[in-house]
């Protein structure tokens, strides 16, 4: 889900209201992680106890998955160590079961029932029982304002039942294939105990329960969120920490300096450029790679922009491989697709790459001077990007200029007041399908204002297809088309970066976040 | 520092008053003039020097260390620092220059009002100066910037909001004093208009204290830019400021300091200069004041 | 002092404080940026921006907002802030803890360092020693906090291992515990104060050891000791007082460099977010703490003032 690519940690920390509700929506983002561990970090069975001092970049806002600013890594992280999800995904995208055991489809994809682990209680006492899924997903339905959520989770949604005490079954308006994948897992799916929501309402993302591994202590915002073992977890040697703390350490360099000293004993950040930082003291560095690319989201309903040459000229007028090099430190990757390398139904499939020449074809075929101003969050590494893009587009003729928007982004967002917006997509990158929001006509994160009665029309024609293999020449229709008009231009592989002292047992990423993960993946050597 | 120690640096320079230092001008002031002529004499120039583009990125040349084609090397995206530092200047030396105009100009003329007058003008007045001394200073450099757009003049403008309450203490009560005094007095009896009281009479009395104080709020001035731009508050990207430089450099900071040391080192130095002057006008009017 | 003075006194402070709320309140009006947008996402739909603004009170008048808030804090009840749910006055509690005790901390460094500094400079006026403290004194003033920081942290927390590098831990948990949380943050904040107090004690010390009665005193054979710490001091320490109250003010809200780079959650970074998110709530009462506190901190210096210099009492 959702990190919080946009509240990067330096001195703009406190954007995190405003760009982390950015991050938000790209609740289905992340991507298989790509480690490398230059430090040693303990090995061999996890041990039990010790108090993890973790540093976080970005401010808390709220622990409740289904409240809309729910947006940053911070809140992610502490949310998914309160409460577990119906399932994870593991770095392929399959379903692993974790307070849910199946989901079977039924009625031609219309109808999933879903079978809960039986004994598992919320770290209050209540038992986790089919009712509970119920209240929640009705209640994700009538709040309307989880942003990390699939959208058709509350428009798709016809009713909810159970069939016994732990089965609860899905009726789905129309057939989706993919409803497990998208709408059982991540920060659709974190479970909260309905006797809290009740007593809490509102209250609830200050005094989060669920059935995770921690229970929550003390929200201090500003400062640190408090999280203590939860004694009757159901996996109980996976809750190997007795505290965590997670301390808001707002600049990063600090952070390393931090974890350096032993003032922390793990930090996460995002910018690659630390990472070198956090080498050269010997300090244990992780970099995730996430799925889902970032780069620019561009307003097809300018002028100039609304011609697909145009679009196609300002992706191969980057050069990513530079923009690696300069913004990420060579830590990142370029991007040229929009899902990850491995997925069938992008092999062979890109935007433009790096041709100057062809860029300036284009340009010269669409016959007009093309002006673009990039609107980019003044976040450092955003900052960089926009920058060296204003050069290569400048290089070949484009008239561009860059604006950094601070408090003020989210309503340009809005309101589509930009003409090309660069940062991370508001895409779920794991499947075609996920793709859907972003670029169906009018769809609810659909930014570039793109609309095609043709891809619609694929889009209608994937949802049914439940074998990945038989929706495979559909799925490629619609990647190939996308790459063709360019309502989206990938530039980079999003990363994340976890650093540690040698006494942490650091976590794998999270199956779809670069710098998310779930505690129950860290223990402390001593 | 920045706006932090707004009004401590001010406060403490007009009371400092380095009389170990008389009159004779020292190595330390020749080359405190010489350092800050060049630098606003480079600014002025800037465009007409053969100086790199400061916002052309060279991603084959990125972070690199002294050379001939860069000579104070290049930052994180291979822009030339020696024109980012001269270009930055210019910002630096506007908002050091122009705040500092503006709060001597505004600050002694109120600082006068309430020195000569009594009763609501004087309580006004104070009562005004209170409340920016009392207001958090980056709420308002914020809303100000905020509204205004990020720019040399929004900025320029709201730190030389800043300084008025500064310079208004530092008139007010030797104006004050000065209205006791006999051909003060004297004036007022023969019906002096009161303006023209304030500019041929008052003002000359105070202008070695009010220029000794804005040589050092000029610095501050710099310093405070500086700041801003570390918070991102200032002059907005791609535009170098001092203080943006320092903060970007920041990011490379383990592998290549001297990216964030090189500004850090021009604006240490421009500070420091603008002290040194400041230091010497006050042993000046210092030594002036006690030959009267 | 008398009382109606001091009564005098409060009232215009009341002046100052009620000015303060208009202007925030106004400032709050023109900031960029909207509650709503940063709470919501770039994804919220008008309907959902409205429904949000309706519950939190936006959609009244600007003027009827101001007046239900300074209805419910005369009243004690201060609201809470939409961006994160947590009670306005339970965060300026925890947060005015930090920014008190940092500022208390690095003014005692401060004066620690500087008055013997001062003192040892002034009587040494022109020797190397003076020199050196002077050379000192320009550079630190010169120096921007964040490379006072960036060095003291590496020397101090990553190499020696002497005190965190980030973090602040509350009172409740330990004033030990406390104290070295904040010593790295209070002693870059008491390296640049005590340039300014040096200078202007160091300065004040050498213009009274020029006065007459210090010669008298030298003459009477008192020890060059005696005559710095009961002539000297005193007189010269004055300007340093309204200095030091000045500061106080100035640095509870104003560390936000500070506060940022040693991850101290106090009251100017509470009031940089509130600013940047357009927290109406947060943002009229954070400013309006910052700046009763200046007001008071700067009255109990006023009266210091009249107490250790009795010539005042009936000025003004």
């Amino acid at each position: 889900m959702l990190r919080s690519p946009l509240t990067h940690p330096r001195r703009r920390h406190t954007i995190a209201a405003g760009a982390g509700a950015l991050a938000l929506l790209l609740a289905a983002c992340g991507g298989p992680g790509a480690g490398s561990h230059p430090g040693a970090g303990p090995t061999g069975e996890p041990r039990r106890g010790g108090t993890l001092l973790l540093g976080m970049p970005v401010d808390y806002q709220t622990l409740d998955p289904t409240a809309p600013n729910f947006t940053s890594m911070t809140d992610y992280t502490a949310a998914r160590a309160i409460m577990d999800p119906l399932f994870d995904l593991d770095r392929r995208g399959n379903l692993v079961p974790v307070l849910a055991l199946s989901a079977t489809s039924s009625d031609a994809d219309r109808t999933f029932t879903v079978a809960l682990r039986e004994n598992v209680r919320f770290s209050d006492g209540t038992p986790l029982d089919a009712q509970a899924v119920v209240d929640h997903y009705k209640r994700l339905q009538e709040t309307k304002t989880c942003l990390g959520c699939d959208p058709r989770v509350v428009t798709d949604i016809a009713s909810l039942s159970t069939a016994g005490t732990h089965t609860v079954v899905f009726h789905l308006t129309q057939p989706w294939a993919k409803f497990p994948v998208l709408a059982l897992t991540q920060t659709a799916a974190l479970i909260p105990s309905p006797t809290a929501v009740r007593a809490q309402g509102d209250n609830f993302g200050r005094a989060a329960v669920g059935a995770g591994a921690y229970r929550l202590e003390r929200v201090a915002p500003g400062s640190a969120i408090i999280l203590v073992r939860n004694d009757t977890y159901w996996r109980p040697e996976k809750a190997n920490l007795d505290k965590i703390l997670i301390k808001i350490v707002p600049d990063t360099q600090s952070a390393v300096q931090s974890v350096q000293s032993g003032t922390l004993d793990m930090a996460v950040a995002t910018t690659p450029t630390l990472a070198e930082q956090a080498r050269g003291a010997n300090l244990q560095v992780q970099l995730n790679e996430g799925f889902a690319p970032e780069g620019l989201n561009v307003n097809t309903k300018r002028p100039g922009l609304d011609d697909a040459r145009v679009r196609a000229a300002l992706s191969a007028a980057i050069d990513r491989k530079a923009i690696n090099k300069a913004a990420y430190g060579n830590g990142s990757k370029p991007a040229l697709a929009l899902l990850a390398d491995d997925n069938p139904a992008q092999q062979g499939i890109a935007v433009p790459d790096y041709d100057p020449a062809a860029a300036r074809r284009l340009l010269a075929e669409y016959g007009k001077p093309v002006s673009v101003d990039i609107l980019a969050p003044d976040l450092p590494a955003y900052l960089t990007q926009a920058l060296l893009l204003q050069q290569m587009w400048k290089d070949v003729g484009v008239d561009a200029k860059v604006t950094a928007a601070g408090p003020t982004l989210n309503q340009a967002i809005q309101q589509r007041n930009f003409d090309v917006l660069l940062g991370p997509f508001f895409v779920d990158t794991t499947t075609v399908s996920g793709l859907q929001p972003s670029f169906v006509s009018g769809g609810f994160s659909n930014l570039s204002g793109y609309a095609n009665p043709h891809t619609d029309a694929l889009f209608a024609k994937l949802a049914p297809i439940a074998d990945d293999a038989q929706a495979l020449s559909t799925a490629r229709e619609i990647v190939g088309t996308l790459a063709r008009e360019v309502p989206v231009i990938p530039v980079v592989r999003k990363m994340g970066m976890f650093i540690g002292s040698d006494r942490v047992h650091l976590p794998p990423a999270d199956s779809r976040g670069v710098d998310i993960f779930s505690m129950t993946d860290v223990w402390l050597s001593r | 520092m920045p706006v932090d120690t707004l009004v401590p640096t001010a406060e403490a320079t007009h009371r400092d008053k380095v009389t170990t230092r008389r009159a004779r001008p020292g190595a330390a002031t020749a080359a405190a003039s010489v350092v800050l002529g060049t630098i606003v004499l480079a600014a002025l120039l800037a465009p007409v020097l053969p100086l790199e583009n400061p916002e052309h990125t060279d991603v084959s040349a990125l972070s690199a260390g002294f050379g001939a084609e860069h000579p104070l090397g290049t930052d994180a995206l291979g822009r030339d620092t020696l024109a980012r530092i001269v270009y930055g200047a210019r910002v630096s030396l506007t908002v050091g220059l122009g705040a500092t105009a503006i709060g001597a100009v505004v600050g002694t003329l109120l600082g006068m009002i309430a020195g000569l007058s009594t009763g609501w003008a004087q309580a006004i007045v104070m009562r005004l100066a209170d409340v920016l001394l009392a207001f958090p200073a980056l709420v308002l450099a914020l809303a100000v910037i905020g509204a205004v757009g990020p720019s040399a003049t929004s900025v320029t403008l709201v730190v030389g909001v800043l300084f008025v309450p500064g310079f208004v203490r530092v008139v007010q009560a030797p104006v004050l004093s000065l209205a006791q005094r006999e051909f003060v007095l004297a004036c007022r009896a023969m019906g002096m208009s009161a303006t023209r009281l304030m500019l041929r009479e008052i003002l000359p009395n105070i202008t070695g204290l009010v220029v000794t104080y804005a040589v050092t709020m000029f610095g501050l001035g710099v310093m405070i830019e500086g700041g801003l731009g570390f918070l991102g508050m200032s002059v907005p990207p791609p535009a170098p400021t001092w203080g943006g430089m320092i903060s970007e450099g920041r990011q490379v900071l383990a592998e290549h300091p001297v990216v964030t040391l090189t500004p850090t080192a021009v604006l240490v130095l421009v500070v420091l200069c603008a002290n040194v002057l400041g230091d010497r006008l006050t042993a000046v009017f210092d030594s002036r004041g006690a030959m009267l | 002092m008398n009382a109606r003075y001091l009564a005098g006194r409060l009232g215009q402070a009341a002046i100052v404080l009620a000015a303060v709320a208009v202007v925030t309140f106004v400032l709050g009006r023109i900031l960029p940026g909207d509650l709503a947008a940063a709470v919501l996402g770039p994804t919220a739909t008008p309907e959902q921006t409205a429904a949000f603004n309706h519950r939190i009170g936006a959609d009244h008048s600007a003027i009827e907002q101001f007046l239900d808030w300074l209805t419910a804090a005369l009243t004690g009840d201060l609201g809470t802030s939409p961006l994160n749910g947590q009670s306005v006055s339970a965060a300026l509690r925890d947060r005015a803890e930090p920014s008190l005790l940092l500022m208390l901390l690095a003014e005692a460094l401060a004066l620690a360092i500087a008055v013997p500094a001062a003192l040892w400079a002034a009587y040494r006026r022109g020797r190397p020693a003076d020199r050196i403290a002077n050379g000192a004194s320009s550079f630190l003033l010169a120096a921007p906090q964040f490379a006072i920081a960036v060095l003291l942290v590496y020397v101090f927390a990553v190499r020696l291992g002497w005190a965190p590098a980030t973090g602040y831990t509350p009172l409740a948990q330990g004033a030990g515990e406390t104290l070295r949380s904040l010593m790295l943050p209070a002693v870059t904040l008491a390296l640049g104060l005590a340039a300014v107090y040096f200078r202007v004690l160091r300065n004040g010390v050498i213009e009274t050891l020029r006065q007459d009665y210090i010669l008298a005193a030298r003459a009477q054979g008192l020890t060059p000791r005696e005559i710095l710490l009961r002539h000297a001091l005193r007189p010269a320490l004055l300007p340093l007082v309204t200095l030091v109250g000045l500061n106080f003010g100035v640095l509870i809200g104003g560390a936000v460099v500070i506060e940022q780079l040693f991850a101290i959650p106090g009251l100017g970074t509470y009031a940089l977010g509130a600013v940047r998110a357009k927290d109406f709530v947060v943002l009229q009462s954070v400013v309006l703490l910052i700046a009763a506190l200046y007001v008071l901190v700067n009255l109990a210096v006023e009266v210091l003032y009249g107490l250790l210099d009795p010539r005042i009492r009936h000025a003004r």
